[in-house]
């Protein structure tokens, strides 16, 4: 086993993950006062809107800083697997080592490198919050902000429910998707090496021969 | 200057002295007969115009409909005004009554001069006087002297008293000199000029004026003492008053924090007449958007006053109303909050303040609570021992006409209002009054309390076949709490009563009539600001609107056909039997945040969460006990 350090994350990169971590995490805590006032008395309501707003329009704002970076970047190339059938392997091996490897002190199945840090599970859960979620959860929340300028069509009676609990959907999905997406950084070489990476942008790599290298 | 003055209504007053003609167009000092209107206003004005263009005087009784097909979807119902339409709250008029009992049923309402009331001509001095005598006019009419009612009304100015019985139909003919007796009303001849004319003290209605038919209107330091006979006040509490109800001789429960007045447009020295102005009046009229041209932003051209005075429509402007469709050919033409009031300039304050216009009634924060009582349920399903139906209120601690009854006050019910087809609908507030009656003959009627009391009731108490059926604690007579056919047995019992009367097919009937409240109205300072009062799980919308204390079993009352609001919720009973309604505003297709939510999503979205929680960490337990285990190995 050889050590050596990698510099994994730009500094773009990192700040566009933690900006858009803490957006996240405020917009739960604040969309979770709005929808049950009474259960989080101790938060002002119309304070919790406008902090639920005001951080809506940062991760927005974020999420198209973001998407132009990886595409212009070509980082996007990171959420997308190169071969379906290797995809669709490795993601078995990475299921297996997650299910059973994990807890016999297995070595990870893939190799994380600068440019393929995604394993498939991890590519295809981010592509899925990243592509999918993330999107319908800002679309929901902007047509919710812009209902009231739009009466016969956003704001028309009908839609906003519709709007809501699309968007009520998607608080609980990055709800628990935050919660495993925390509880996996924790399966580095280390509890905390993951976290220290995206906060240094450095990893400590371990190599072992029997690792399958992601080729990037 | 005129038309300011017109406007303004300080013409009351100005209006020159009047002779007043009987129906042979003579001077009535001089014949003794009553009053009529059509001469004596018809000097100057034209009165048959005026009673043909008054919903007032018609009460769409010269609309009537085939049995079945009025718009309340009632198989009885005739038509949609007060003779025409059953009434379980107020008059209980029975559609197709005869003549002399509707005369008698609706007498305190009737205006005189639509085809409801033959006898009576339009009585121009209960709504242009300063001080008719309803009493006196309504007893004319239930004592069966129509005719005279036009004349009784005139003793509130002192111009007339009641002949002494003995000398009713008595010929005197004298000059000035003494009182002419031809009928049961005598003239105060010393109060008449030697022409026979007199000052009527002739101007435009007051608020008190449209208070002696609509509710209880109050100004002045005298005690207020609420009108239950007014049918605002009575079914939907209104009260417009400029005094502030912290003043109030009214028990009302914490007044002394209600700095408020009872209506913010009587403190602001509006009258009825401003908002509910006569249809061409030309200081007041403009022509609705819908039908003036887009490109025209006012029309110049006015009605001349001297052509307003001579014919001044007595169709005045109207808002909708939740229930009924009386004269609703004059539905909106009533200035709308909006139309005077810029709320953007004052509610800079409110977040999404387009959506919140949108989507309320100004009425809904404006009329955050109201402090008289009103109709709760009426259960015409059994008599008092007095043949009056069983009433509840709302918002009162004991009997409403009792001044020492603490008046707590109650919330309205916040509905879906669609006031005009297309329309939006808009949370409005409203009172929801539940009746509840029997039903029977051929074609099916409802029995009003008179009939009922006729087959209920013998002697000074009830029919014993009643008594052994509700007498729960054997006392002889029935408390209060007996007055309810709250299981099958009360009910069979009583409909076993109204067979044997010779009540054909008799079977309960049951129903709630939504009341709009748009008086009452409060400045900023007392009205709605707070989010959380309606954003919130407890919030306005949220908890229940109590409809009956209780109901037979296995009644659900529905909403009369005619009502423009939207009863979407679901009406469930409480384990002492009271009625509930809970409002449930998804489904009229509004969206409250904080109180609005999908139970069963979010119970699905926080078993994700939790599941979440322990999978990861007996995922992570058995990583640590890996550890451990490898660990102890090497």
């Amino acid at each position: 086993m050889s050590k050596n350090m990698v510099y994994m994350y730009t500094p773009w990169e990192r700040i566009w993950h933690w900006t858009q971590a803490g957006s996240i995490l405020t917009l739960l805590a604040s969309g979770l006062v709005v929808h049950m006032p009474r259960t989080f008395s101790f938060i002002p309501f119309d304070a919790a809107v406008d902090v639920h707003n005001a951080v809506a329009i940062l991760l927005l704002v974020n999420a198209v800083f973001g998407f132009t970076y990886y595409v212009i970047s070509g980082s996007i190339k990171q959420y997308f697997p190169r071969h379906l059938g290797d995809h669709l392997r490795d993601f078995y091996a990475q299921a297996l080592y997650y299910g059973y490897g994990i807890f016999m002190g297995a070595p990870h199945p893939v190799q994380k490198t600068a440019e393929r840090r995604f394993n498939p599970i991890q590519m295809t859960t981010y592509a899925s919050v990243m592509m999918g979620l993330l999107p319908m959860q800002l679309a929901t929340g902007v047509a919710l902000w812009l209902a009231p300028y739009f009466p016969e069509t956003l704001g028309a009676p009908g839609a906003i429910g519709v709007l809501a609990l699309l968007h009520t959907v998607g608080a609980w999905s990055f709800g628990a998707f935050v919660l495993g997406h925390v509880y996996m950084t924790t399966t580095g070489h280390t509890v905390m090496q993951n976290i220290v990476t995206m906060i240094t942008g450095w990893e400590e790599e371990e190599h072992h021969d029997d690792h399958k290298e992601v080729q990037a | 200057m005129i038309a300011l003055l017109l406007a303004t209504g300080a013409l009351a007053g100005m209006h020159p002295p009047v002779t007043l003609l009987g129906a042979d167009w003579l001077p009535v000092v001089e014949t003794g007969a009553p009053v009529s209107t059509a001469a004596t206003c018809g000097q100057c004005h034209d009165a048959a115009w005026i009673a043909g263009h008054s919903y007032h005087s018609a009460m769409d009784f010269d609309r009537q409909v085939e049995a079945g097909t009025a718009p309340s979807g009632r198989p009885w119902d005739l038509g949609t005004g007060p003779g025409t339409r059953w009434s379980p709250l107020l008059d209980e008029v029975v559609p197709g009554m005869d003549a002399a009992t509707l005369q008698e049923r609706l007498g305190p309402y009737l205006v005189g001069g639509g085809s409801i009331s033959p006898d009576m001509e339009m009585n121009c001095f209960l709504c242009h006087t300063p001080s008719p005598d309803n009493a006196a006019r309504v007893e004319d009419i239930q004592g069966g002297h129509p005719e005279w009612a036009l004349t009784a009304t005139l003793q509130g100015l002192g111009l007339v008293h009641h002949t002494p019985p003995d000398q009713v139909g008595v010929e005197v003919t004298g000059e000035g000199e003494g009182t002419l007796t031809t009928g049961i009303w005598s003239y105060n001849l010393d109060r008449f000029s030697p022409e026979g004319a007199v000052d009527l003290q002739l101007g435009q209605p007051t608020s008190e004026n449209c208070g002696v038919c609509h509710g209880t209107v109050h100004s002045g330091n005298d005690a207020l003492l609420l009108d239950f006979g007014g049918r605002g006040t009575r079914s939907a509490g209104r009260v417009f008053s400029p005094q502030r109800i912290a003043s109030s001789s009214l028990n009302v429960a914490g007044k002394e924090a209600l700095g408020r007045a009872w209506d913010v447009h009587a403190e602001r020295m509006l009258e009825c007449t401003d908002c509910h102005y006569s249809l061409n009046h030309p200081a007041y009229y403009q022509e609705s958007d819908d039908t003036r041209p887009a490109y025209l932003r006012f029309d110049g051209r006015k009605l001349a006053l001297s052509d307003y005075l001579y014919r001044p429509s007595h169709d005045f402007a109207k808002g909708y109303s939740a229930q009924g469709h009386l004269a609703e050919g004059r539905d909106g033409s009533m200035r709308a909050c909006a139309d005077c009031h810029d709320a953007s300039a004052t509610h800079e304050w409110l977040p999404y303040a387009d959506q919140h216009f949108a989507a309320l009634a100004c009425e809904s924060c404006h009329i955050p609570e109201v402090y008289s009582p009103a109709l709760s349920s009426v259960d015409l399903s059994l008599v008092t021992a007095a043949g009056e139906p069983v009433v509840h209120w709302r918002g009162v601690e004991g009997i409403p006409t009792d001044p020492a009854s603490l008046v707590t006050g109650w919330r309205p019910v916040l509905l879906p209002r669609v006031d005009r087809p297309g329309a939006r609908p808009k949370l409005t507030p409203h009172n929801l009054i539940t009746s509840v009656s029997w039903i029977a003959g051929e074609p099916a009627k409802p029995i009003d309390s008179l009939a009922l009391s006729e087959a209920l009731l013998q002697g000074q108490g009830y029919h014993p076949d009643v008594l052994k059926a509700l007498d729960a604690d054997g006392s002889g007579s029935l408390s209060e709490g007996e007055l309810v056919l709250d299981t099958e047995a009360k009910v069979s019992a009583v409909q076993a009563r109204l067979t044997a009367a010779g009540f054909v097919n008799p079977t309960l009937h049951t129903e709630v009539e939504a009341f709009g409240i748009h008086h009452g109205v409060t400045g900023s300072g007392y009205a709605t600001k707070e989010c959380t009062t309606c954003h919130a799980e407890d919030g306005r919308t949220g908890v229940g609107f109590l409809l009956a204390a209780a109901l037979p079993p296995g009644m659900t009352p529905a909403l009369v056909g005619d009502s423009n609001v939207l009863l979407d919720g679901e009406v469930t009973r409480t384990d002492d039997g009271a009625v509930i309604y809970q409002s449930n505003l998804f489904r009229s297709g509004f969206y409250l945040f904080g109180q609005d939510r999908l139970s069963l999503l979010d119970i699905f979205g926080l078993l994700t969460v939790v599941g979440s929680v322990f999978g990861l960490a007996g995922h992570g337990g058995l990583r640590y006990l890996g550890a451990l285990k490898r660990r102890k190995r090497s």
